[in-house]
């Protein structure tokens, strides 16, 4: 299972339906802070509307990393 | 009577027309080349610059991108050109990469956006769906496919940065994967 197959795997974990987009491996909090979040959808009805800042509570770099670190 | 030789510079007045093997032309223009311009007259032309490839720029990586993401969103997958004149042809060629999923069946969509000078990005086309219909996790799909996009409408000599896009119907969808290579070439070309 490469890196971020664990990362998603971990996600899923986390909660489920979360919405994002990783551009690179997740390794780092440093990684984890780059990920694209998406919080809705602009009113053109196709690009999404995002944030570098995770909007879920239960998803942190440390609840990744140790359920990553699992796998 | 019969002649071995014709002197040309004797007894011919005027240019030879095209119809009777000349060029109608009293003289041309340095550099340039000779082209029809009507069934029977030819004149001096200037070939230019026409389809020639004035500039190419070239981007590639091979990280793994993946989303569960189901609105566009933006990957690394970008590269940056300034065209030379108003009316240039962009080739904006994108390929290589390797599709895959998890946590179930996903449908990529994967668009070209472009942005002018700074001003923000907005859709230029759909550039390909990329269907990975397996069942499991990490089940590995069909390789991303090659697309072609020719942009003749960009209308600037400010620099345009073209940028690949990507959602998923449901699950994660990987537009790359494995480490394989994703790359994007844009060429400019004269109109």
């Amino acid at each position: 299972m490469d890196n971020q197959e664990k990362f998603w795997a971990a996600i899923r974990v986390l909660k489920s339906d979360v919405k994002c987009t990783i551009n690179g491996d997740i390794e780092t909090e440093e990684d984890f802070n780059n990920i694209i979040w998406q919080t809705g959808t602009e009113a053109n009805g196709e690009t999404a509307i995002v944030t570098t800042t995770c909007p879920h509570s239960e998803i942190t770099w440390a609840a990744v990393k140790v359920e990553m670190d699992k796998l | 009577m019969a002649f071995a030789t014709i002197d040309v510079t004797k007894g011919i007045t005027g240019t030879i027309p095209v119809a009777n093997g000349g060029t109608g032309l009293a003289s041309g223009t340095t550099g340039q080349f000779l082209k029809f311009t009507g069934s029977t007259t030819v004149a001096s032309s200037a070939l230019g610059d026409v389809g020639k490839l004035l500039q190419v720029e070239y981007f590639f990586t091979h990280s793994d991108i993946s989303t569960s993401a189901t609105s566009d969103t933006a990957t690394i997958v970008t590269d940056q050109i300034t065209p030379s004149a108003t009316d240039s042809k962009i080739i904006v060629q994108v390929g290589g990469g390797r599709g895959s999923n998890a946590g179930g069946a996903a449908e990529g969509d994967i668009k070209l956006y472009r942005q002018i000078g700074g001003g923000g990005y907005s859709e230029l086309q759909v550039a390909m769906l990329d269907n990975v219909n397996h069942a499991t996790n990490g089940g590995y799909g069909k390789p991303t496919s090659a697309f072609i996009y020719v942009d003749t409408s960009h209308n600037t000599t400010s620099a345009i940065d073209y940028k690949i896009y990507i959602k998923t119907n449901a699950n994660t969808y990987y537009f790359n994967s494995g480490g394989a290579q994703m790359a994007m070439m844009l060429m400019e070309v004269a109109a």
